[in-house]
């Protein structure tokens, strides 16, 4: 497997951006048939490196060495020509189109000079399905396939362009476990076939499960390149924060206080006005974390918005400490104190409404930390339960320990927050990498019915597998959706009577 | 269907009937929305002439006999099977330049372009292909008439490319930079052919008109008579061009590259295609349709062109917009919404209808109602589908409290 020369050297690389440096001096070098793990935080200067690789950026200085030959790229034509090949998180798809029609784009096979030849396009992806062991339909549309399978045929896209280094960004953020697990047979194909791939993640469990060859990255800049085997999670998290990570947090039971949070049977519908949020009713006390698991796109976000006014709720209640506040709009919610840290960098945190100007002004963290956090003096108290949205079930479990992992610097800064202002809220979905280390990885994937990130219809979107792994949370949650429905009138009345 | 009632506890049940009937909708809507669009419009412009004192089957019918459609009934014979002849063939050549403006229009579209500038595309092929029809007389008829159908086609490509590029290298909106354009294209073929302006007939100094066309440029007309604007062989340049629409967009790369940068210009631009490249080809391949529409029209019946043509008659290039919306950008679709335009536009013509009727001084009105209402209901299928949503919002919302009380 080991050649002489690497498939790809970057030396040297860096880029300036206004006010910051997001690329310093890196080096990177790719084997024949690695797989080489990017990690670090977010804005540790993942993204920026494979868009400079990608021909996306210029970078300011240093060279890309492709096969020992030194290169440089305008454009992704011109790295797609040279063989590499990029899977972003959010694919480059376009759902109305097949899955042969995709994977050709750009590349038609063409007869008597103009005219598409849809059989051998047909054929060619054929191949490719064949020669890689990938089961996709050509003739499928894109819309009506799974999210895990359109992220197959993004990897088949770069394939079809004879891509030897293959950039996964982020490649698990949108799959189930399941659908990991058969990501990372696929790769592992890939490397024996002689691919190299770059495999972006913060993800420790996954990279260390994966990778031949780890660098770590923070602020801009390479801490250090570790094989694969004999890293350690703990030794990963050092490098990629700067300081010991305290991975388990230990500390005693928290003592929560009376409800603060009060969601009520609370239908929420998406753009397409779909429903992605069926009737969920839960309670979170002071001094409570609640992580909320699940895999992007079941709801997680329309809940979100829907709590902190910034998408009006088709039907239900949320009520903050005893006042209801469901349709009060986002500036109302921040006077009760409830505070948003939005999830996603690029969108409500750049700051476009005075709205979310308002929520960003206390949220600057790039972090996608699962939390959900209640304010009060007890900050980062334990009493922890995770639900799964996308659907009215949600599983509930009351470990001793908390199941999300705070860095030390959020809660910090969460604590003085809280000191300030008696009670405020801030949440954001919960990661699938601390559900997953969290003592009941088990719930974090009840009752999906993932619509948000790819358009297409319910129906298509739950796999049978996925349907069949739902039974043991379906019992425990039909019992406390019951539960629910009968402690409903109470909180009804104690609402009501609150002035 | 229980749609409305909020099942909670039956794990995405309602959901999957949701998204069933959505994607039902979807695909209904290919055919059933514009047929409902078309009866719709009929239907509230029917109440129009009702509020007018006037019997709306009857005008309906008058309208049919005005666009000559009687003269498919075979027991219509004599006088009237003669006028009705003659209406027909005035449709026919009001289909010509409808489905070509509409396809400069649909071709755009494709592209995820919206392309108001068939008017001044019309405008550029018009005097284009008239000049080129004065010039040159001693050519061969064929050759004439090629070259100045090509020419005129080219200088409508060249009119929307230059939009094509203005969106491709500086972002400058399409709607903007093709409305712009047809006001310079009113204003430069007024003065080509208006008073004193070099494309003046110089026989005439009083009357601003062009100098006619070569005889033998005309296009040779196939039904009817050739000089009572029988119908011509832009007729079958119109079907011809359909057809290689329907090639172009659905058989070869270039098409696929348009469609795919319609539906995602991202994934296009990500995919190795260029974005720039194909705005500017879709501009004017769209713009050379709708200059290929103004040479028909000068050709096959107008033979010299006059600044009320440029100015007010080009607007027919506007009912392509709305020809396309209702064809939904397809090749068939655009044929039967361009034979309804041009039937109801004819049939309501002051000289077609039958003014006792309906008055023919309201007649181009109900015109002007009809495909205002056909344009309203098309962009309409986004409010019919907010309607629905809407019903099923009110539902669930009816539901709601119906719940309450059993819980409790």
């Amino acid at each position: 497997m080991e050649d002489a020369t690497p498939v790809l050297e970057l030396r040297g690389i860096t880029k300036q951006f206004p006010g910051v440096l997001a690329n310093d001096a890196i080096d990177l070098d790719l084997a024949r048939g690695e797989i080489h793990a990017l990690l670090g935080e977010n804005g540790a200067g993942k993204s920026t490196l494979m868009n400079i690789l990608f021909g996306l950026y210029k970078p300011d200085e240093g060279e890309i060495l492709l096969e020992g030959r030194r290169v440089s790229f305008s454009s992704a034509k011109e790295a797609i020509a040279a063989g590499i090949g990029m899977v972003h998180q959010h694919f480059m798809l376009i759902p109305v189109m097949t899955v042969a029609e995709n994977i050709v784009l750009g590349h038609e096979p063409v007869r008597a000079g103009v005219v598409l030849d849809e059989r051998a396009a047909r054929r060619r992806v054929e191949d490719v399905a064949r020669t890689f062991k990938f089961a996709v339909d050509p003739a499928a549309r894109v819309d009506e396939i799974t999210v895990g399978q359109q992220q197959r045929v993004e990897i088949m896209k770069a394939l079809y362009r004879n891509a030897n280094i293959l950039i996964l960004d982020e490649p698990t953020a949108v799959l189930t476990p399941q659908e990991a697990f058969d990501l990372f047979e696929i790769l592992r194909t890939l490397r024996r076939e002689g691919i190299s791939i770059i495999f972006i993640s913060h993800k420790l469990n996954e990279v260390l499960e994966i990778a031949d060859r780890i660098t770590v990255l923070r602020r801009g800049k390479v801490i250090e390149t570790v094989p694969g085997k004999g890293a350690t999670e703990e030794g990963l998290a050092r490098a990629m924060v700067g300081r010991d990570v305290l991975l388990r947090v230990e500390k005693a039971p928290s003592t929560p206080g009376g409800p603060l949070l009060d969601v009520d049977e609370l239908h929420v519908s998406d753009d397409r006005d779909l429903e992605t949020v069926h009737g969920l009713s839960f309670e979170v006390h002071a001094g409570e974390i609640v992580g909320l698991a699940g895999i992007d796109g079941n709801g997680q976000a329309e809940l979100v918005e829907a709590i902190v006014g910034l998408r009006q709720p088709t039907a239900g209640r949320v009520v903050v400490a005893g006042e209801n506040v469901t349709r009060g709009g986002p500036r109302h919610l921040i006077d009760v104190g409830v505070g948003h840290i939005p999830g996603d960098r690029q969108g409500a945190g750049s700051c476009w409404t005075s709205a979310s100007r308002r929520i960003c002004r206390c949220t600057r963290t790039g972090s996608r930390l699962s939390l959900v956090w209640v304010g009060s003096r007890h900050a980062g108290s334990s009493r922890g339960r995770a639900y799964s949205s996308g659907s009215t079930t949600f599983a509930e479990a009351e470990p001793r320990r908390s199941p999300v992992r705070c860095r030390e610097e959020t809660s910090r800064r969460s604590s003085s927050r809280a000191r300030s202002r008696p009670s405020r809220e801030c949440w954001s979905p919960l990661s699938r990498h601390a559900a997953s280390t969290s003592e009941r990885s088990s719930t974090s994937t009840a009752g999906l019915s993932r619509s948000g990130t790819s358009k297409r219809p319910f129906s298509s979107c739950l796999s049978s597998s996925r349907r069949s792994g739902l039974s043991p949370t379906e019992s425990s949650s039909s019992t406390r959706a019951s539960s629910s429905a009968s402690s409903a009138p109470r909180r009804v009345r104690r609402s009501s009577a609150s002035p | 269907m229980t749609v409305g009632t909020p099942q909670p506890e039956t794990e995405g049940a309602p959901d999957q009937t949701v998204a069933a009937r959505f994607a039902l909708w979807q695909r209904a809507g290919g055919i059933a929305t514009p047929l409902a669009t078309a009866l719709f419009a009929f239907l509230v412009a029917g109440l129009v002439v009702l509020a007018t004192g006037h019997n709306p089957l009857q005008t309906y019918r008058a309208i049919f006999n005005g666009a000559g459609l009687n003269w498919l009934f075979p027991w219509v014979h004599g006088a009237t099977r003669q006028t009705a002849a003659f209406n027909l063939q005035e449709t026919g050549l009001l289909i010509i330049p409808l489905v070509l403006t509409g396809l400069a229009v649909a071709f755009a579209f494709r592209s995820g372009l919206f392309n108001i500038g068939g008017q001044g595309q019309y405008i550029v092929g018009i005097v284009t292909g008239t000049q080129m029809g004065v010039w040159f007389a001693s050519l061969p008829g064929p050759v004439h008439i090629f070259l100045a159908v090509t020419a005129a086609a080219l200088a409508g490509a060249v009119w929307g490319g230059i939009a094509g590029i203005l969106r491709a290298t500086v972002g400058a909106h399409e709607v903007i930079s093709t409305i712009m354009l047809n006001w310079i294209a009113i204003w430069v073929g007024s003065y080509l052919i208006g008073f004193g302006g070099p494309f003046q007939d110089s026989s005439q100094p009083g009357v601003p008109v062009s100098r006619e066309i070569a005889s033998n440029a005309h296009l040779p007309v196939f039904w009817g008579s050739p000089l009572l604007q029988g119908l011509d062989i832009g007729f079958f340049v119109a079907l011809g061009t359909l057809v290689v629409y329907w090639l172009v967009i659905r058989r070869t790369t270039l098409g696929f590259e348009v469609r795919a940068v319609g539906y995602n210009p991202d994934a296009a631009q990500n995919a190795g295609i260029g974005v720039a490249r194909n705005y500017f080809i879709a501009m004017a391949i769209s713009g050379g349709f709708a200059g290929l529409a103004g040479a028909m029209d000068i050709l096959g019946w107008q033979f010299r062109l006059d600044v009320t043509t440029v100015q007010t008659a080009s607007q027919v290039a506007f009912t392509g917009i709305a020809v396309a919306l209702l064809g939904r950008n397809t090749a068939v679709g655009t044929f039967l919404a361009a034979a309804l335009f041009a039937g109801l536009i004819n049939g309501t013509a002051s000289r077609n209808l039958d003014p006792s009727v309906f008055p023919p001084e309201l007649a181009g009105n109900l015109t002007r109602i009809i495909q205002g209402l056909v344009v309203l209901f098309v962009a309409a299928d986004v409010l019919i589908l907010y309607v629905w949503n809407f019903r099923r919002k009110l539902k669930r919302r009816r539901a709601a409290p119906t719940t309450a009380p059993v819980a409790e």
